[in-house]
């Protein structure tokens, strides 16, 4: 049997389909450019339940409202955000790759200024919600992320988004944006945690999702005994 | 108004960023209120958004008169007091309550059939905001009219203010049934399709291709309990409004929770049972098939 990466996408609310597409349509991409790619299969699946949480090797945070998520996992009966914290804490001995978009950063932020509501808190960030204002001042630009846009320049749709004012020196900055008289970063990685301010999964660029499969094969490399998820290109 | 084009810049407006707000609202629940109070009691339920209006559409039945776009220090208040997106409602064919609406900082206008229509023969121009725009409809034909001229995202109509859920289910079927027919039509027939449904055919051909609406569609009018939402949910739709069904309900903090669970675990029934339990009275409620013509609230819209 072929070896299988299987990528968990969180569905208790918000466009977690279109990550899905997205991460189906990266991989085929890949598998076309990247002979190391055919090694295995991909599988994506929707997360609404705790136990699903140990059957993944990844998974990403989409966009949605985030006061509405924390309000479907704290009530005591669903501690999916335990499970997910205890898969992708910094510390622990093979974290699970998560990536957060919009909505999921704020999820992974361990700082959410004037904010006390309900959070994985994983990562070295500060993040402030709804940075640019209401819906008027949502946007589209085209903006420069590390390593990835050498070639072109990349469109990220920014949808009522929140912005990160703060890192800790072991957080790696691989995008920042400037509007409506806004300033700060909007795309970053820590280890094994990646988020974007903005919705890759609204477009038709793949590129964000191909870096994130990337993290994810490298890690199922040193989790994995199956050598087949460690060669590259 | 117009969209921003200047080329380095960031582009507000556009088609994309409008289309880009509602899908972030999918699998959730939208909630009528009235005052900053119920607003917050929406957003501390997990509402995704809230609907900002004078009455809810069951007040609106029972008071009569002209029903209009809410008075804008109400939907101030409001936007002050929440941080999920707020939306509120300006009648058919109103385009300076949009205006004012947009200019007050609401994130979705919803161009509403629960409001008194100011024009009984065009709608909105809505493709000119900078904001979303929803709209309600009973088929394939009003919604393909609807995004047609801008609308950003859709929902049925259903009956509002009844607590009957007959005309949502209704109307969702008769959407997404529809889509499911066109999606097995050869293109040659596809023109006359666009004629006899009054839709534009550019449209009609995205559908038949994508086998979806290109916009997020969620379900309205007549929801009332955990079920209904669920049962909108496994129809089909992207997610619910709720609007009298909630405080017109004896307990509307666990309503509201439970209706959000609901929507969440909508193929889940020991979920919904569970959040079923001892909820107070639900909404006292009036048959749709009751309703004499001139009530009925989905006719309007054209």
């Amino acid at each position: 049997m072929k070896d299988e990466i299987k990528i968990g996408v969180l569905a208790l609310q918000g466009d977690f389909r279109e990550h899905k597409h997205m991460l189906e349509s990266a991989f085929e991409q890949s598998q076309l450019v990247d002979p190391s790619y055919t090694d295995f299969d991909l599988v994506v699946d929707e997360i609404r339940y705790a136990h699903q949480i140990e059957q993944i090797d990844a998974l990403v945070i989409p966009g949605g409202e985030s006061t509405a998520i924390a309000r479907l996992t704290d009530d005591g009966r669903e501690p999916i955000f335990s499970a997910i914290q205890q898969r992708a804490a910094l510390d622990a001995e093979h974290p699970m790759p998560i990536y957060g978009t919009c909505m999921g950063s704020i999820f992974l932020a361990r700082e959410i200024e004037g904010s006390s509501q309900g959070r994985l808190a994983l990562m070295d960030i500060c993040v402030r919600r709804n940075a640019f204002g209401p819906q008027k001042k949502s946007f589209e630009q085209e903006i420069a992320i590390d390593g990835l846009t050498e070639d072109q320049d990349y469109n990220a749709v920014f949808i009522r988004a929140p912005m990160i004012v703060k890192t800790s020196p072991e957080v790696q900055v691989l995008a920042s944006i400037e509007a409506m008289d806004q300033k700060g970063i909007c795309m970053a990685r820590q280890k094994n945690l990646l988020v974007s301010t903005f919705h890759p999964e609204l477009t038709e660029d793949i590129r964000v999702h191909r870096y994130f499969l990337e993290m994810v094969k490298s890690a199922k490399c040193l989790a994995s005994t199956s050598s087949n998820f460690c060669r590259s290109s | 108004m117009t969209a921003t084009t200047s080329k380095k810049g960031p582009k507000t407006g556009t088609k994309l960023v409008k289309e880009a707000m509602p899908q972030m609202l999918k699998g959730g629940v939208i909630m009528d209120v009235v005052n900053a109070e119920q607003a917050k009691i929406a957003e501390e339920a997990g509402a995704v958004a809230v609907m900002a209006l004078e009455r809810v559409p069951a007040d609106i039945r029972a008071d009569g008169g002209v029903a209009r776009m809410s008075d804008p220090e109400l939907i101030s208040k409001i936007i002050e007091t929440v941080s999920i997106p707020v939306m509120a409602k300006a009648r058919i064919g109103h385009f300076v309550e949009a205006q004012i609406l947009e200019s007050l900082g609401v994130d979705c206008v919803d161009e509403s059939e629960v409001l008194t229509p100011a024009d009984e023969e065009f709608h909105i121009d809505k493709s000119k905001f900078q904001i979303p725009f929803v709209c309600g409809a009973k088929n394939l034909g009003e919604a393909l009219r609807r995004i047609g001229e801008g609308a950003s995202m859709m929902r049925t109509k259903g009956e509002a203010g009844t607590g009957d859920v007959v005309e949502a289910v209704r109307h969702a079927r008769a959407i997404l049934g529809e889509i499911r027919k066109l999606t097995a039509l050869p293109k040659e027939e596809l023109m006359t399709y666009a004629k006899n449904i009054g839709a534009p055919y550019e449209l009609v051909v995205k559908v038949a291709t994508e086998g979806k609406l290109p916009v997020v569609n969620f379900a309205a009018g007549g929801i009332a309990t955990p079920a209904d939402a669920a049962l909108m949910m496994q129809l089909g739709v992207d997610g619910v409004f709720v609007g009298s069904g909630i405080f017109k309900s004896g307990d509307p903090m666990k309503r509201a929770q439970a209706i959000v669970k609901a929507t969440t675990f909508y193929q889940d029934p020991e979920v919904l049972a569970q959040v079923s339990r001892n909820l107070g009275e639900a909404m006292v409620g009036r048959n749709a098939r009751d309703l004499k013509p001139e009530e009925a609230l989905a006719k309007r819209g054209w």
